[in-house]
């Protein structure tokens, strides 16, 4: 017994398999470290720290949007990464940042969102459903509505040049009330900047302390901007969000009485800045409050961030003669990977008033994590009885434990190595995941029944002309076959949104079963009975 | 006793016959799913799924009674059960339709039936003095929670999709530098709409893979066996285990869904397991009779689905008595009544065929081969 397992010891199918199920250990574990922090906690060592868990297990909310036809034409690729980055953008200026959002099939949205509150879900279907309130101004005046502007999305419509640097443009059309108020506010304005918002805040006043005051006023935006205003005279005078300085941590009521029709203050400072007293007294004036410190950012990075002003290219034609219905934002950026860049958020932004096609929520589902958390549990459960369950038959089968042991020990192996390069390539574990690791490891057993068989009850007959190796070959045969029909049946279910998890682990576990696992029980077995 | 199974199995019936039945049943299936039909889940039908949880029990009439006022509301396919909540252990009151259903229409229905609805957890705290101002932050950002004081009663209410109780405690009293008592009602409703287009999506998807996975399987078995009748008895074995799960799922109710689509992907996969072995173990083998082949192959297939069906029935005893997952049970139910059908397609059918085709049609084969060794 003990020259078996050192000789096995010594092949080199058992000690890849060996080295397999160790890295997948330690990369299930964390301790090689795949997964930096969950929840916004940090993650050390632990069993099930390295896996990342899908919406089944962690709990969180799905939406899926149907994207419509737009109104001339069919929906396309292009318009859908438009809406995909609309979305996006709008929802990362709410603060909630890397919600994914999936396009998928020919017109589908898919929204994972794992931790929120009922309130910030609620914002996010709003969000999902109402345009984003775009709106160009000059000098602080309205000019266009974001419902005003059409932007061809096919190839015409945009492009750029791939010269360095390059020049790129986004042609765009307006409508009649659009061209008109256009016409009226720009006339006379030719060479300044036209500041483009996305939901700019409503009603809002900026408080600030004085010091970050100064700092405003003394920067100017003269490296990209067309002018050298600065960042004070942008929000005041061009934005039209009027700004409540603090001085010493005590609040101006001289002053906090001039904004009587306002409704919400932001505070453009942290607690050691202005202090939660005077954001009380603020609520005690029935204004809703809200905190946006400026942590490492750039001030004016910062600042800009708050208003929701995004661009501000200079106008360079007539709005009432040449540009009145149809202009042409241009631009240039040194390479063409970021002209390209630059030209996809110019359009993005000029579509976000005015989605491309219409979004309808289509289904809404929620996933508490305590039900998550029991379905993990209880799928763990489950597995180790059906462990129990396939060495019981076993073991009734052949009546011997060095049978019985190996097939186990390699079924075990095989869901770690799954689980391992899971956390690896950090793919997300669902229910239809589970469903796969068990589709693979249940193929596994049968596939070593094969084995056992093709080597045991030959080596118990009298010597026959078919050898060990021959017997062995003929059993991959029937296993390699089998490997090959259960991938041909996943491979189609990859395009079914829902069980991708499922075709993925089942693809997976084949692959560790067919050219690891299998092999190195083989090995074992092979041993045991030349013993 | 598990030597010659095949031999003792053919001498009990001529195997002829044994080859047509599961042909025969398989045929029969197909009326069987077209009057009965099999029944869509939502997820690809489109509809809404609603569980609420009720603290009270509910009797046979208390459901009969909110039948017929869900009447009221046209919902079609309605479907009202019982069962327990994973969670808690309470009772569970699920309602299915392939209705779209007006959230604001069906709530007050079902109130007057199982109590307050909480669509979201809410701790109810009364607060001495005012809470300090960060609070609100700090309580927002750890449970993901909405927190609301009212001055005039003195009442903190936090709510979340899924507040921890005792955290929220430990979390008040800490913050708040006072001992709390708190009233935690849970939340016990949860409506999932799925749109008609979106389910006839994952429909058409699920069709459209189930389309290719087969194409896929025939060239992979015809390349393997580069023999077209044994490839073709492969493929017949599968798609008659299909239409058998099919014909079960059809009998027993269970619904296709993205679960049931999920567990007859996995039986074709088993199914052609068995059938590959046996196969390779008479074509590919040159000792012993036709007879001892199967036999051996046999053996061992029924290992191999043996252990498969006992997990299926383990699994099935485990998740309707301990645990209540329900998409456990219905993937597990679809294996075993598709691999109890495998029994028959690979052991009668198959081999049958096989056992056909070798020893009266096998005279040609071996005249080719001959030939070509010339």
């Amino acid at each position: 017994m003990e020259a078996t397992i050192r000789r096995l010891l010594k092949s080199w199918r058992i000690i890849i398999l060996i080295s397999m199920v160790s890295i997948s250990l330690a990369l299930i574990a964390n301790v090689i470290p795949v997964n930096k922090e969950r929840a916004n906690e940090p993650l050390g060592v632990g069993f099930g720290n390295g896996l990342d868990y899908g919406l089944d297990f962690a709990g969180g909310i799905q939406i899926q949007l149907r994207l419509e036809d737009p109104p001339n034409g069919t929906l396309n690729p292009d318009i859908i990464e438009i809406e995909k980055g609309i979305l996006e953008r709008r929802l990362n200026a709410m603060g909630l940042r890397d919600i994914p959002v999936r396009p998928w099939g020919e017109r589908y949205i898919l929204i994972q969102v794992a931790s929120a509150s009922p309130e910030e879900i609620t914002s996010i279907e709003n969000i999902l459903r109402q345009q984003a309130r775009f709106e160009a101004r000059m000098d602080g005046e309205l000019a266009i509505l974001g419902s005003e502007i059409n932007i061809d999305l096919g190839p015409q419509g945009s492009g750029l040049t791939r010269t360095e640097p390059s020049e790129w443009y986004v042609a765009i059309r307006l409508t009649m009330t659009g061209g008109e108020r256009f016409c009226t506010v720009g006339g006379n304005k030719r060479g300044e900047p036209i500041d483009m918002f996305l939901d700019r805040p409503e009603s809002t006043i900026i408080a600030m302390t004085n010091g970050t005051y100064t700092i405003l006023d003394e920067l100017t935006e003269t490296e990209n901007g067309p002018t050298s205003d600065s960042y004070i005279k942008i929000v005041e005078n061009r934005s039209l969000i009027p700004i409540l300085v603090i001085e010493n941590d005590t609040l101006d009521l001289e002053k906090l009485a001039e904004f009587k029709s306002y409704k919400k203050v932001i505070i453009a400072a942290d607690e050691d800045q202005i202090s939660d007293n005077v954001r009380n007294e603020l609520e005690d004036y029935n204004l809703t409050t809200e905190r946006k410190p400026r942590d490492d950012r750039e001030y004016g990075e910062w600042i800009l961030t708050i208003i929701g002003l995004r661009s501000s290219p200079t106008l360079r034609c007539d709005p009432c003669t040449q540009c009145k219905y149809n202009a042409q934002i241009t631009g240039s950026a040194p390479t063409f990977e970021e002209a390209k860049d630059e030209m996809e958020e110019t359009k993005i932004l000029l579509s976000s008033g005015n989605l491309p096609a219409k979004a309808a929520v289509e289904s809404k589902s929620e996933f508490p994590s305590s039900l998550g958390e029991k379905f993990l549990e209880y799928s763990f459960i489950i597995g180790v009885i059906a462990i129990i369950t396939v060495a019981l038959v076993i073991f009734l089968r052949y009546r011997a434990l060095f049978i019985v042991i190996p097939t186990i020990i390699t079924g075990l192996s095989e869901i770690i190595i799954i689980l391992g390069i899971a956390s690896l390539i950090n793919w997300e574990l669902d229910l239809p995941a589970v469903a796969g690791i068990i589709a693979a490891v249940g193929t596994g057993v049968d596939d070593q029944i094969v084995i056992t068989d093709e080597t045991i009850k030959r080596g118990r007959e009298k010597k026959k002309i078919v050898s060990l190796t021959e017997r062995i070959r003929r059993a991959f045969f029937i296993i390699f076959t089998a490997a090959a029909t259960t991938i041909a049946v996943m491979l189609p279910v990859f395009s079914i949104q829902a069980l991708k998890g499922f075709a993925f682990m089942t693809i997976v576990g084949v692959l560790i079963g067919v050219f690891i696992t299998r092999p190195s029980y083989a090995k074992i077995i092979e041993e045991i009975v030349a013993d | 006793m598990f030597d010659d199974m095949y031999t003792r199995l053919i001498g009990i019936a001529n195997y002829k016959v044994l080859l047509f039945l599961p042909i025969v049943f398989s045929l029969l299936v197909i009326p069987l799913i077209y009057i009965q039909e099999i029944p869509l889940g939502i997820d690809f039908q489109g509809g809404t799924w609603i569980e609420t949880i009720t603290d009270k029990g509910m009797s046979f009439e208390e459901i009969n009674g909110l039948k017929l006022e869900l009447d009221s509301l046209n919902l079609e396919d309605l479907q009202v059960y019982l069962g327990k909540d994973v969670i808690t252990g309470r009772e569970k009151l699920t309602i299915i339709t392939t209705s779209m259903v007006n959230k604001t229409e069906i709530e007050p229905i079902l109130e007057s039936f199982v109590g307050k609805l909480n669509e979201v957890d809410t701790a109810i705290v009364p607060v001495q003095g005012k809470p300090p101002i960060d609070l609100e932050e700090k309580l927002s950002g750890r449970f993901n929670a909405d927190v609301k004081f009212d001055e005039n009663t003195g009442l903190l209410t936090i709510s979340a999709f899924e507040i921890d109780g005792e955290k929220l405690e430990r979390a008040l009293e800490f913050y708040l530098n006072q001992k709390i008592t708190m009233d935690l009602q849970k939340k016990n409703i949860n409506i999932k709409p799925v749109g008609k287009t979106l389910g006839k999506t994952f429909r058409e998807q699920g069709i459209r893979a189930v389309i290719f996975a087969y194409l896929l399987i025939i060239s992979v078995i015809l390349f393997a066996f580069r023999d077209p009748i044994p490839s073709l008895a492969v493929i017949l074995a599968g798609t008659c285990d299909a239409l058998i799960a099919l014909g079960g799922m059809s009998i027993f109710g269970i619904s296709l869904e993205p679960a049931s689509l999920v567990a007859l992907l996995m039986l074709i996969g088993y199914s052609v397991d068995s059938d590959i072995l046996l196969t390779t173990r008479v074509l590919r083998r040159r000792t012993g009779t036709v007879d001892d082949r199967i036999n051996d192959a046999m053996k061992t297939g029924l290992t191999m689905t043996g252990t498969t069906i006992v997990v299926m029935v383990v699994i099935i005893l485990v998740s309707t008595t301990v645990f209540q997952i329900e998409i456990l049970t219905s993937i597990a139910s679809v294996l075993l009544i598709g691999l109890v059908g495998d029994l028959t397609t690979t052991w009668f059918m198959n081999a049958g065929i096989l056992k056909w085709y070798v020893e009266e049609k096998g005279g040609k084969l071996r005249i080719l081969q001959s030939l070509r060794r010339r």
